[in-house]
C-alpha cells in the first residue's frame, strides 16, 4: 500500500492525474524562476542575432518584445484553466482532438520541440570549448562539441528524474544569477559600444526585398519563438496557486524575460557588427569580444550552464506532454529515451544549422493548436470542460469520437499548416507566397487560420459532433 | 499485472479527485480579476499599435 501511494504522489506530480486545490506547490516567485529558468537559454542569444541583422535598433526591439508579447498573452490564456483544475493543456485538448490525436501531436511536437534542446546543448558545448580556450587548452571542436553536448543532455537529464522540487531548486540559484548577468550584459553591450553606433546600423536588404517584408520575415522568427512555449506552458503552471499568478507568472516569463534575453543577444549582435563588421550568433565570441575576459568568463559559465538547468526542465515538460498522450509510459523511460534522442540530435548538428526553417516549422504545427484551444475554451466551450469525459471516467463518453480521433480538429489542425506552408510561407525555403504572410507571418496565419476553421465548424452540423459533453459538466 | 494494477489506482485516485472537485465545498483556486483583464488587452493593443507603426514605417 506504502508503495502504491508514492507511486500516486509521484503520478500527481509528474502524469496526468489533477492536481487538487491544497498540493499545489508553486507560488507566483516560483512559478516565475522556474519558467524563466526554462525559457533563458543562449537559444535567446542566437534568436536575437537572426533577427537583428535584417532591422533596425529600435524596430527590433518593437518587433522582439511586442510580438512575443502579443502571442503569449493569447496563447497563455489556457493556463488559467490549467489553474483551476490542475490540468495540463493536454487534458483539455482530447475534446479538440480526440485521445487518439492527442497521442499522436504531442509526440509529434514534442519530438519538435527537443530539436531546441540539441540548439542549447550545441551552444553548451562551444561555451565550454571558448571557455577552455581562454585558459590555453584547445579543444578540436569536431571531437569534442558532440561530446560536450551530450554531457549537458545527461546533466539535465538528471535534473529532470529528480522533478519539479529538484527543479524549483537549482532554477532560484540560477534564474536570480541569470537575470542580474542579463541586465549586466546589455549594459556592458551600451558601454563597449557609443549607443549612438549601434542605432546608426542600417540593416542590409536581400536583393527586391522590401522594408516591410525584412521587419515581418524578422517578426515571423519571434512568433514562432513565442509558439515554441504554448505547447509546454501548461505543465508547471497546474502547480500554481491561484490563476493570477500562474496567469502572469507564465505569460510574464515567456513574454518578457525571454524577449529580453533574445534582445540582448540581438544588441550584442550589433554591438559585434560596429566593432567587427561581421553579425556574430555565438554568445560566448561575442561576450569575449566585448566585455573582456574577466567577466565574460563569468557570463558564460552561467549562460553555459544555464542549458543544463533548460535542459532538466525542458525534459520535464515535453515528457510530460508525450505523457499526456500515452498515460501508460512510465515518465522515468520517457526521460531516458529523449536523453538519448537529443543526444542524437546534438551529435549531428544539423538542427542549429537550420535554425530559422526548425523554428517556423515546429511553430506551423503548434499555431493551429494554439488557435483552436483559446478558441475553444472561450467561445466554442466556454470555459466549461467535462472533466470526468476528459479522464475518461466510466460512463462518459463525450470524447470519444471516432477511433479516438475528433476529425474535425485534426482536419483544422492539417488544414491550416498546408495551406499556410502552400500560399502564404515556406519556411523550408523562405519564400514569401502572398501578401497575407505581411500581415500575420506565416506562424501567425497557422494560429489564426486553426483557430477560425474551428469556430465556423462549429456554427455549422458539426456542432453536434464536436460538443457531446454540453449534459455532463458535473464540476464547474 | 501489478502494471495494470497500477493503472487501476491511478484510474481509481482520478476518479477520487474529481469527486472532490465535486463537492459544493471545495474551493477551487482564486480567479483572475477584471485588473488583469484589462491589462491583458491593454499590451495586447499597445503592442499592436507599435507594431503597425513600424509596418507603416511611422517607426524606423
Amino acid at each position: 500500500m506504502g508503495r502504491n501511494a508514492d507511486y500516486i504522489k509521484q503520478e500527481t506530480v509528474t502524469g496526468v492525474v489533477p492536481m487538487l486545490k491544497g498540493e499545489r506547490k508553486y507560488s507566483f516567485m516560483d512559478l516565475f524562476l522556474s519558467t524563466s529558468g526554462f525559457a533563458i537559454a543562449t537559444w535567446c542569444y542566437t534568436q536575437g542575432a537572426y533577427v537583428a541583422q535584417f532591422l533596425t535598433f529600435k524596430q527590433m526591439l518593437i518587433n522582439i518584445f511586442c510580438f512575443n508579447i502579443i502571442w503569449v498573452l493569447i496563447e497563455c490564456l489556457p493556463v488559467l484553466f490549467a489553474v483551476r483544475y490542475g490540468i495540463d493543456l493536454w487534458i483539455w485538448l482530447r475534446s479538440v482532438l480526440g485521445q487518439r490525436g492527442v497521442a499522436v501531436l504531442a509526440t509529434v511536437i514534442s519530438l519538435a520541440n527537443f530539436g531546441w534542446y540539441a540548439v542549447a546543448a550545441n551552444l553548451f558545448a562551444s561555451s565550454m570549448i571558448n571557455l577552455m580556450g581562454h585558459f590555453g587548452i584547445v579543444l578540436s571542436s569536431p571531437i569534442w562539441e558532440p561530446l560536450l553536448g551530450t554531457v549537458c543532455v545527461v546533466l539535465g537529464t538528471l535534473i529532470a528524474l529528480g522533478g519539479p522540487e529538484i527543479i524549483k531548486w537549482t532554477n532560484r540559484f540560477l534564474v536570480t544569477a541569470l537575470l542580474g548577468v542579463g541586465v549586466i550584459v546589455v549594459v556592458l553591450c551600451f558601454t563597449a559600444v557609443p549607443l549612438s553606433d549601434i542605432m546608426a546600423v542600417k540593416p542590409v536588404l536581400d536583393n527586391g526585398m522590401t522594408p516591410l517584408q525584412s521587419f515581418m520575415i524578422s517578426a515571423e522568427g519571434n512568433v514562432a519563438f513565442a509558439f515554441s512555449w504554448s505547447t509546454q506552458a501548461l505543465v508547471l503552471p497546474r502547480l500554481a496557486k491561484s490563476e493570477r499568478s500562474g496567469y502572469w507568472a507564465t505569460s510574464l516569463s515567456y513574454g518578457v524575460v525571454a524577449p529580453f534575453f533574445v534582445a540582448a543577444g540581438g544588441v550584442m549582435a550589433l554591438a559585434m557588427f560596429v566593432r567587427t563588421g561581421i553579425y556574430e550568433s555565438d554568445p560566448t565570441k561575442m561576450l569575449a569580444v566585448l566585455c573582456g575576459s574577466g567577466f565574460a568568463l563569468l557570463s558564460l559559465l552561467l549562460v553555459a550552464f544555464a542549458n543544463i538547468g533548460t535542459q532538466g526542465t525542458g525534459s520535464y515538460v515535453n515528457c510530460m506532454i508525450v505523457k499526456s498522450g500515452l498515460p501508460k509510459v512510465s515518465y522515468r523511460a520517457l526521460v531516458l529515451i529523449a536523453m538519448v534522442y537529443v543526444s542524437a540530435l546534438t551529435i549531428w548538428g544539423g538542427v542549429e544549422a537550420n535554425f530559422g526553417a526548425f523554428i517556423s516549422l515546429a511553430a506551423y504545427i503548434q499555431g493551429p493548436i494554439i488557435g483552436m484551444i483559446v478558441v475553444d475554451y472561450l467561445i466554442v466551450r466556454k470555459r466549461k470542460l467535462s472533466l470526468k469525459s476528459a479522464y475518461f471516467v466510466d460512463g462518459h463518453d463525450a470524447y470519444k469520437f471516432t477511433k479516438g480521433f475528433n476529425l474535425v480538429g485534426i482536419a483544422c489542425v492539417v488544414i491550416a499548416f498546408a495551406v499556410t506552408m502552400l500560399f502564404v510561407y515556406n519556411p523550408a525555403t523562405g519564400v514569401i507566397k502572398s501578401n497575407v504572410f505581411l500581415l500575420t507571418t506565416g506562424s501567425g496565419c497557422t494560429a489564426i487560420l486553426g483557430g477560425g476553421l474551428y469556430w465556423l465548424a462549429s456554427l455549422t452540423p458539426l456542432k453536434k459532433y464536436m460538443l457531446k459533453d454540453r449534459d455532463d459538466i458535473d464540476i464547474v | 499485472m501489478e502494471h495494470q494494477s497500477i493503472e487501476q489506482i491511478i484510474y481509481e485516485e482520478t476518479e477520487k479527485r474529481l469527486a472532490v472537485m465535486e463537492e459544493k465545498d471545495y474551493e477551487f483556486p482564486e480567479k483572475i480579476g477584471k485588473g488583469d483583464v484589462i491589462a491583458i488587452a491593454v499590451s495586447i493593443a499597445v503592442s499592436m499599435l507599435l507594431v503597425v507603426l513600424c509596418m507603416t514605417g511611422g517607426i524606423v
